[in-house]
């Protein structure tokens, strides 16, 4: 950690003073009690330094995922010596306070575990068909992949980021992946298990703390009727997995498919609550939220119980995987009177007040994955804590409030276990044609950033599921150009 | 509370005119560029059947019918928050999540059945199953002898019933009688055979089209969730198994007699909240400043209208025309002030003033459809087209500026309706908004909450519309006139028939393959001066309902 970090960075300064305000919580309370990356002990981890553990902490991937891009101007740093016309690849912590950006600033005190990139683009969003571009990118930005249309819907054509990773790093008996929602999926959802198969995220808080944290059995002298219950749940599922093996042979095709997939699920869990019931699992407190949606807490205490429950369940290794999926800001966020997204989004390239008013909105989110990282690591794990061994990446469905796709700034942090590469800012001039140069819309350049695809791959190489592409492989500008969608974006790696 | 049924157990109307009908274009507006000549290939086959799932609320009822006598509590299951019905089978995703929430909300329900029959064994058994597991198997099988067929909804033989006693066996005999009949019952709740909507029996060989008749048995649950949103009775089960659904006229017969228990209005209900968004509004705020008594209360008073309209529409005459031009409805006392009438009780019967007409002018559409601020025009111009007249107009491309016009702006013209007109000025949105913003302006004498005004600023309000630019036609004065024109049109018949024929099975019409059932659909709608009720036994007895494609579902 820089030693010149200004300790003003208190976490409510990070926001709006409306959100400030509201932030009478918990969660709040106790990190600023335990004080950022401090030595309180937080949770346990499995890998915690008094464990002495045999093994090194397994990598892991947080996503957090927001809704209406950025205003550029509110993200990017053009630090002295740097010119529009060059990349560069510049240290977060040389950096002062007064040189980063609004959406930075509030980052400022976690900034060398951060790498921001600038200079990406969703150009296969960009270039799938013309449609309605909050649902194109929501579907394109965490699959790479073009988007399936049907009479039912829109779907996403290939599994999200979060999806493969688990595939490749879940460990066995755990969930492979926790996919949240602060309110609700935006657009359909970006967390998809395949093409055509939305992951439709938990937005219950409660339900999610009761079944990754349930009551421990009380003692094993006298099991009550409910310990036993829970205990035989294996047997249950055994059952219930041997009717969908009796059934399967009878189906076909897409029903097939679909009652094999439940099986194995079912399987799955079968194994699950086995090993689960041999793992010690420190109990987060019990979440609480406010249920009245007139009130902002309706959204902060529901991400605060998110987080909290992710770091719990991270921690504990129930999962190694968690997307938390923000829905619209609220307009007490940014203390407005009209519609974020119509009023205001749409407006934030050439409206003063709506710059000003999705500047901040960039800016509140910053709080939010600030407050993400800080939970992460507040928890000590081998020789440092729990953010040291994740990637978690905070990306969104649009480059910007104006719907483009041309410059997508998206946020890496954490070590990934020593494998990303941390506290830098990774500026890359657009250099690739945009695939969707349409002659009449205003503001489109011939040149926008790199696919975004190659920060994902990077991202799940990082997190030990290497990927040498994901989605689509390539595409053809209107002009015919080809342009590459795979490799990986080296910059972010050790 | 049941005291009626859905439908007031009258003759079928006589068989009004039949109107005849041009092909008329139901695209909306051109779209621009759109497709780019790249069509994905669907994901559920044309014309299939594909295996669906119980929704949540399906489940849900389900259970409280399968356990009567049990305070069931409630099971949630996450659905995909895609666009259409639950009921869409292409949007009934297996999770993680699901299965978990499944299980942990089967775990919750086991563990009230057990506290229930630890008092009353006959709530669920023939008799108190005792501590003799040897005793108490016998017991669990002569319960599944009734409770297995009932769950499954169909036949199960002995060998099946076995693989459940045995297990109760081995699981009472290592925890006790009390959990092991939890774990059976757990391990039926999750079973495919409650959970899904299997259909695998081929009764006949294929017909040309690779399609083959739902069997009897089948066809029981078909009626059943699609008539109730929940499980066969015992009737209906027996009605199956004897081989009476196997014929349009046993159809028929059963489907009147579902019509006419009160069990229809729970899918009365789930039909109308899905297909006109009636949970919209609850996550709906407005600006505290210009509206200060829009809170949560009156969210929920909103709210809850809906359902009591639909109920009541249903209890009239369940007509489209009384759907889209009754004046009476319920509501709450809160209710009564925006509506400018006194509501003396909960859900008290009341008349609207004119210029309320029909869902389109409740307030739970009015506020849902508007900005914090100011009504949306366009946001209900696009809700009527895509609902009502089931030609959505492609969406805005971000590529020009569609951003509502404010009043404070400096320079904003005087009223709602002129700076909406002005700001489709743009030639690339002409097209569309023509449609859109004709019939999103017969909405103006509503503001964001939906009340009713006269003025907008110091100007009258001007709520001309025009359905010029669709396939009705033609021009209107406010909602209330657009409701009546909506209830006689053809093309809003043509549109309802559609939604309840996705609804009904579970999947989107495919253009070919279904056109003879649509059209014979909207036909008895129309031809029974839009009673739903005939256009229901119309979709029980087409082809889609009484056939699925053949060796199983696909």
């Amino acid at each position: 950690m820089s030693n010149h970090r200004s300790r003003s960075s208190s976490p409510s300064s990070a926001s709006s003073s409306s959100l400030s305000s509201s932030l009478r919580l918990r969660r709040r309370r106790f990190l600023q009690s335990a004080g950022l990356l401090g030595g309180t002990l937080f949770l346990p981890s499995l890998w915690s330094p008094r464990a002495r553990a045999q093994q090194a902490p397994p990598r892991r991937l947080v996503v957090m995922f927001t809704q209406h891009g950025f205003v550029y101007d509110s993200v990017k740093v053009r630090p002295p010596g740097t010119s529009e016309t060059a990349d560069f690849d510049v240290a977060l912590s040389d950096l002062d306070e007064t040189s980063l950006s609004r959406v930075l600033l509030p980052l400022a005190d976690v900034r060398d575990k951060l790498t921001v990139v600038d200079g990406l683009a969703m150009i296969s969003a960009e270039g799938d068909v013309v449609f309605n571009e909050h649902d194109k990118g929501t579907r394109h930005a965490l699959t790479g992949a073009p988007i399936l249309r049907t009479d039912s819907g829109t779907f996403a054509g290939g599994p999200s980021l979060d999806q493969l990773v688990a595939r490749a790093i879940a460990a066995e008996g755990r969930l492979p992946s926790l996919a949240f929602a602060v309110t609700g999926a935006t657009n359909g959802g970006a967390i998809w298990r395949d093409a055509g198969q939305a992951v439709p995220p938990d937005t219950n808080v409660f339900g999610a703390f009761a079944r990754l944290f349930p009551p421990t059995n009380g003692n094993g002298s006298s099991l009550s009727s409910s310990d036993r219950v829970r205990a035989a749940q294996g047997s249950v599922l055994d059952v219930v997995a041997d009717q969908y093996d009796a059934l399967l042979p009878r189906l076909s095709g897409e029903d097939r498919q679909k009652l094999q997939l439940h099986r194995d699920l079912i399987r799955a869990a079968e194994t699950r609550v086995q090993q689960l019931q041999q793992l010690q699992c420190v109990r987060p407190d019990e979440p609480s939220v406010d249920d009245d949606f007139s009130h902002l807490a309706f959204y902060e205490s529901r991400f605060d119980a998110f987080v909290d429950i992710t770091a719990a369940a991270l921690a504990c290794d129930l999962t190694r995987v968690v997307t938390i999926q923000m829905s619209q800001l609220r307009n007490d966020h940014v203390g407005i009177a009209g519609d974020v997204h119509a009023d205001y989004a749409h407006n934030s390239e050439t409206n003063p007040a709506a710059i000003e008013v999705m500047s901040r909105y960039g800016e509140v989110h910053a709080g939010h994955f600030r407050r993400l990282l800080a939970a992460l690591d507040a928890v000590p794990e081998g020789n440092g804590t729990l953010l040291d061994n994740c990637a978690v990446l905070w990306c969104s469905e649009l480059a910007t409030g104006t719907h483009k796709f041309n410059i997508w700034p998206a946020f890496v942090a954490g070590g990934a276990g020593g494998a990303l590469r941390t506290g830098r800012y990774l500026r890359f001039v657009p250099d690739t044609p945009n695939p969707n140069l349409h002659p009449t819309w205003p503001g489109v350049t011939r040149l926008v950033g790199r696919p975004h695809q190659r920060l994902l791959t990077a991202v799940a190489t990082a997190v030990g599921a290497p990927l040498s592409s994901i989605g689509g492989r390539e595409l053809f500008t209107t002009e015919g150009e080809r342009v590459d969608l795979t490799g990986v974006l080296d910059e972010l790696l050790v | 509370m049941r005291t009626s049924g859905v439908f007031r157990a009258t003759a079928p109307t006589a068989v009004a005119l039949a109107l005849l009908l041009g092909t008329f274009a139901l695209g909306g507006c051109p779209p621009s560029t759109d497709e780019s000549g790249k069509k994905p290939a669907p994901i559920v086959a044309a014309a299939s059947s594909p295996v669906r799932r119980l929704t949540t609320d399906e489940l849900n009822r389900t259970l409280r019918d399968l356990l009567p006598g049990v305070d069931v509590p409630a099971v949630a299951v996450t659905e995909d928050p895609g666009k259409g019905f639950a009921q869409d089978a292409a949007h009934q995703v297996v999770t993680d999540l699901g299965v978990e929430e499944l299980r942990a909300g089967v775990n919750a329900v086991t563990a009230a059945v057990a506290a229930r029959v630890a008092v009353d064994p006959a709530v669920l058994l023939p008799r108190a199953p005792g501590r003799d597991v040897a005793e108490a198997t016998i017991v669990v099988d002569e319960w599944l002898q009734s409770f297995l067929p009932r769950a499954f909804r169909r036949p199960v033989d002995e060998a099946e019933r076995t693989r459940f006693v045995d297990f109760f066996a081995a699981r009472a005999t290592a925890d006790g009688v009390d959990v092991g009949l939890q774990l059976v019952l757990q391990a039926i709740l999750q079973s495919p055979s409650f959970l899904y909507r299997l259909e695998l029996e081929d009764t006949e060989p294929a017909d040309a089209r690779s399609r083959v008749p739902v069997s009897s048995i089948e066809m029981a649950t078909r009626l059943s969730y699609f008539l109730w949103g929940t499980m066969p009775d015992d009737a209906l089960l027996q009605a199956g198994v004897d081989g009476t659904l196997a014929t349009p006229e046993g159809v028929t017969a059963e489907a009147h007699r579902l019509l006419e228990d009160p069990r229809a209005m729970d899918a009365i209900q789930s039909f109308h909240r899905q297909w006109l968004d009636f949970d919209r509004v609850l996550r709906t705020n407005k600006d505290p400043g210009r509206f200060p008594q829009y809170n949560e209360f009156l969210r929920g008073a909103m709210r809850r209208e809906a359902d009591r309209f639909v109920e009541l529409v249903f209890q009239t005459d369940g007509k489209l025309r009384t759907l889209l031009t009754s004046r009476q409805t319920r509501i709450l006392p809160g209710l009564g002030p925006m509506y400018g009438v006194t509501a003396t009780e909960d859900d008290a019967l009341v008349t609207l003033p004119p210029e309320r007409s029909g869902i389109l002018t409740q307030a739970q559409f009015l506020a849902a459809r508007a900005h914090t601020v100011e009504g949306s025009p366009v946001l209900r111009g696009v809700f009527v087209l895509e609902r009502l007249l089931c030609a959505a107009p492609p969406p805005p491309s971000g590529n020009v500026d569609i951003t509502p016009p404010t009043a404070d702006e400096p320079g904003a013209l005087a009223t709602n309706r002129a700076r909406y007109a002005a700001h489709v000025e743009q030639t690339t949105c002409k097209s569309c908004h023509a449609s859109i913003d004709g019939i999103g302006f017969g909405f103006e004498h509503f503001d964001a909450v939906g009340q009713y005004r006269t003025t907008d600023g110091n100007e009258p309000v001007d709520a001309s519309g025009s359905l010029q630019a669709t396939a009705i036609g033609g021009t209107f004065d406010g909602a209330a006139a657009l409701g009546e024109i909506l209830s006689d049109s053809p093309i809003v018949a043509e549109c309802v028939a559609r939604q309840w024929f996705r609804f009904a099975n579970g999947r989107y019409e495919d253009a070919d393959a279904d056109d003879d059932d649509l059209q014979a659909l909207k036909a008895a709608l129309v031809a029974n001066d839009g009673d739903v009720r005939a256009l229901l036994l119309a979709i029980v007895t087409s082809d889609a309902f009484r056939t699925r494609a053949a060796g199983g579902a696909q």
